[in-house]
């Protein structure tokens, strides 16, 4: 997205870090976690349902077989009516046998007369249940009694839990005696082993038969009535379970599978805050980590960036040593190459310009030299012939003042030797024009040991006397030297005629060009020496009035001869 | 494109887990389809041994689906006394006739189909107190720890031999407590309670400051042999011999005092119909037949014969208490001795 604003190299290795390292481990981990949760989860049912349904058609198959021998017994009313011989006793008995070895389970079978008086018994003893015949609609008897047709199935609790399976003998439309068979609950015992879920067989009012848990029974060993009907995951007494349920043999038993499976929760519990835990210690430690990793891969690429930043800052001596790595090492010599090309373009441009400065004051310099010349020659000559000893001076100070001007030794001077020289030159004016020129100098003392270029102030009072007496007779011409704000400061001011004021605006506007339009050379000249020589601030200003003088003011930086 | 590569993942991630949650969620379902059944809530006093067979019965016969409520029978009471605006008891089973007779407005008048053949002397004069059973107090006897003690009476409580040795429960938290404390009052008072009171002081000497909390202590307290003689009702004791245990039981010569013990609907019940079933039940033939034959009681049924292995109760000296002032002297009598085994155990 555009809006975003362009983020460092280093954030946005650390961004990729996390967001193609951590966010995808920790959802692949969580999904592994989800996976092997539905996994356990699949198991723990498919184990339960199977242990469920294994013990369900055991039990169901054995309970069958048995009722239908007690329902194909039951078809015979002469067990009563007749008393039983040797014969079909040894039948009875045979068939139990072949019924105990068929489904590996045994039971006792009993047959009573409709007086509860025992017609066969299959064991010694007629168990509790069964002894009292004065009590009739009690238990496994009432059942039957209340259903003689069909199979009755009746869980007694007693000392031991006993299935008792019963059907009513019909003779004649009347129940002439009942035949019972008794399953002890010990004969499940080892089934129940055999299976890894626990299991209750309980009837249909919960009551158990057959158990190898005791935590789901309540005080009178009845299965908990809050999950009678329950299935499922589910929690009891703080603990987890996986619980299933089958009504088999019409409803009448029901077989309750249960699968413990606290500890498991727990470690997913524990497993669960673990990986959390871990995940958040990664996430925080690859915060930081990924932040100086980061800031380790992308070290080069700051030096890079910042060794342009001063370049763009004008510092050329920030070259780069990298050696991490090939790439960025290519980079770093380019840019050192780059940057002594550039050094070298600088230093050759620097140096022709000074060339072309230095033509140029040199060219500037000289232009004084033949009107001078011509003037104060022109003038020796008259002189000599009416004054020698004027004519005499005038030589001394000529020869004085060229010999200054063709000494190329130095460009620039001191102060006080300069107007030495400017007054010699003073000196000729003075013996040319005589009483019509007239002159002060006033220099501050701690001027005068500060450089200026040589031969600037002749200039200027060339000037001055070349446009002042256009209209006057004679000329005053005041020269002041002083320091303000920093800057060396000369003021040349005439009473000559002044200028008018479209040519000083001329002037002016002349002196901002590089070059020269004007035929005014003097000031010009004057001006742009001073600019090509300092740069910056300085240079020439004028202000006139006509008919009132002209002052010229020259702006100088201070400049002292460190030699001296 | 990253994003939504990012998005996809991050969905379908919480996809699998809410399809996982509703998963498992649904993995519990309760099948309560088809299955609304009447149901009793029966507070009782009785032992929980005594209860399993009569009730898994009445489930099976009736298809009523029972809870069972264990205490005894002061706290039971307290109980329904608290809950008698809202009341969650059906059914109190269990407690004296002399201990409930004074609580007898917590319960509903009923009268079983079965009263006619109940014995004259346990008819439901009442009308809220149904009698269940005869329980004469006796004395427990552990055998292997008597030695050559002799037990036939209270006053063999005396010996100084016994001290200590005695269970007894607190007559305000147990009726069959109480119900020995009335026979004490009498048997030794020769038939004016008054005078029984200098036999208690003497008794509660010999218990040592050892006064239990329940009837269950009492007899458990015996059989583990904590105690070597017990004050308690026939029944408890009767089941042990039964069982084998080396327990005895005797009654006192002095005069055993054979209280019946009650079932009564608690008044307001919320069941109300299956209350009235189960009080036919209870002293129905089968189910007295039962608590004759298999758990060792007297049948308050005339039909009913007592289990041969109890003594008939005309070998025994029998000694009858006046209801009406037992009835009213109920709390005296409990602060009484309240008072005395204090007294003793200060000194």
């Amino acid at each position: 997205m555009k809006k975003n604003k362009i983020r460092s190299f280093s954030d946005n290795i650390r961004q990729m870090f996390i967001l193609y390292a951590i966010i995808p481990t920790f959802l692949i981990a969580c999904l592994c976690m989800a996976l092997i949760l539905g996994i356990w989860q699949y198991t723990v049912h498919t184990t339960n349902h199977s242990a469920n349904a294994k013990i369900s058609n055991v039990l169901e198959k054995v309970v069958e077989t048995y009722a239908n021998e007690v329902s194909r017994l039951s078809k015979d009313a002469t067990l009563i009516t007749e008393p039983i011989d040797t014969d079909k006793l040894v039948e009875i008995k045979r068939s139990m046998y072949k019924l105990s070895s068929k489904t590996k389970y045994a039971a006792k079978l009993y047959i009573l007369d409709s007086e509860l008086n025992s017609v066969f018994s299959d064991y010694n003893q007629m168990p509790g249940f069964l002894i009292d015949n004065t009590c009739y609609d009690w238990g496994i008897i009432r059942k039957i009694r209340e259903n003689p047709q069909s199979i009755s199935l009746k869980i007694t609790t007693g000392k031991e839990q006993v299935l008792c399976i019963g059907t009513g003998i019909q003779d004649q439309e009347e129940v002439a005696g009942y035949i019972v068979v008794t399953i002890p609950a010990k004969e499940f015992q080892l089934l129940l082993t055999q299976v890894s879920p626990q299991t209750i067989i309980t009837d249909e009012n919960g009551w158990v038969y057959l158990t190898n848990n005791y935590d789901f029974q309540d005080l009178l060993g009845r299965f908990v009535r809050k999950y009678e009907y329950s299935e499922g995951f589910i929690q009891y007494k703080a603990k987890e379970y996986y619980l299933l349920q089958n009504s088999i043999c019409n409803g009448m038993l029901r077989v309750y599978t249960i699968t413990s499976h606290d500890m498991e929760s727990r470690m997913f519990y524990i497993m669960g805050v673990f990986i959390l835990f871990i995940f958040t210690a990664i996430v925080i430690i690859t915060y930081f980590i990924s932040g100086k990793v980061a800031k380790k891969s992308t070290r080069d690429i700051y030096k890079i960036a910042e060794a342009f930043e001063q370049v763009k800052k004008g510092n050329l001596e920030r070259y780069l040593d990298i050696k991490s790595s090939a790439e960025f090492k290519e980079i770093g010599e380019a840019y050192n190459l780059m940057l002594d090309g550039l050094k070298n373009n600088i230093k050759e441009n620097k140096e022709l310009t000074r060339y072309a400065a230095f033509a140029q004051v040199k060219q500037l310099e000289a232009q004084f030299n033949p009107h001078f010349l011509f003037n104060t020659l022109d003038n020796i000559r008259f002189m000599s012939k009416i004054d020698s000893e004027a004519s005499d001076k005038m030589i001394v100070a000529l020869s004085t003042l060229l010999r200054y001007s063709l000494s190329d030794a130095e460009e620039e001077i001191q102060v006080e030797e300069d107007i030495r020289y400017t007054e010699s030159y003073l000196t000729i004016l003075k013996i040319r024009f005589n009483r019509r020129f007239t002159y002060e100098i006033d220099i501050e003392e701690k001027v005068k040991k500060y450089l200026i270029p040589k031969l600037m102030m002749q200039s200027i009072i060339e000037n001055a006397v070349k446009y002042g007496y256009a209209e006057e007779d004679t000329l005053h011409v005041a020269i002041k030297g002083f320091e303000k704000g920093g800057n060396l400061i000369f003021i040349c001011k005439d009473s000559g005629a002044g200028i008018r004021e479209d040519t000083l605006r001329q002037i002016r506007e002349n002196l901002q060009s590089p070059v020269n339009k004007t035929n005014h050379h003097g000031i010009y000249n004057i001006h742009r020496r001073i600019q090509l020589m300092y740069h910056g601030d300085y240079g020439v200003t004028l202000e006139s009035k006509l008919g009132e003088g002209t002052v010229v003011t020259l702006t100088l930086p201070i400049r002292m001869n460190l030699d001296l | 494109m990253k994003r939504k590569i990012i998005i996809t993942v991050i969905l379908s991630f919480f996809i699998i887990l809410l399809v996982g949650y509703t998963i498992s969620k649904n993995n519990h379902n309760v099948l309560t389809s088809g299955h609304q059944r009447d149901e009793l809530v029966i507070y009782s006093s009785h032992p929980l041994d005594f209860l399993r067979p009569l009730i898994e019965e009445f489930e099976s016969k009736t298809g009523i689906l029972v809870t069972v409520v264990s205490g005894g029978t002061g706290q039971l009471i307290e109980r329904i006394e608290e809950e008698q605006d809202n009341p969650y008891a059906d059914i109190l089973w269990g407690g004296s006739l002399s201990s409930l007779k004074s609580q007898s407005y917590l319960f509903e008048e009923y009268s079983s189909i079965n009263e006619d053949a109940i014995q004259e002397e346990f008819k439901n004069n009442e009308g809220m107190l149904t009698k269940f059973s005869d329980v004469p107090s006796i004395l427990m006897v552990n055998t292997d720890l008597i030695g050559n003690i002799q037990i036939n009476g209270y006053k063999d409580l005396l010996n100084p031999k016994l001290k200590g040795k005695i269970a007894y429960c607190n007559p305000a938290v147990s009726s069959s407590a109480y119900e020995h404390l009335i026979n004490i009052l009498y048997a030794m008072g020769n038939g004016n309670p008054d005078e029984g009171w200098d036999y208690v002081k003497l008794l509660c000497d010999n218990l040592d400051g050892k006064l239990l909390k329940s009837s269950t202590e009492v007899y458990r307290g015996v059989e583990n042999g904590e105690f070597v003689v017990g004050l308690i009702f026939e029944e408890a004791a009767a089941a042990l011999v039964a069982n084998g245990e080396n327990i005895k039981i005797v009654y006192m010569e002095e005069g055993v005092l054979s209280t019946p013990d009650c079932v009564s609907i608690v008044k307001n019940s919320p069941h109300m119909e299956s209350a009235r079933t189960f009080i036919d039940f209870v002293t129905g033939y089968e189910a007295q037949t039962m608590v004759t034959t298999e758990l060792n009681r007297r049948s308050v049924r005339a039909d009913v014969k007592t289990p041969k292995y109890l003594k008939a109760k005309d070998e025994i000296k029998i000694i009858h208490a006046d209801d009406e002032l037992v009835y009213e002297k109920k709390k005296e009598w409990i602060q009484k001795f309240k008072e005395i085994f204090l007294d003793i155990n200060e000194e």
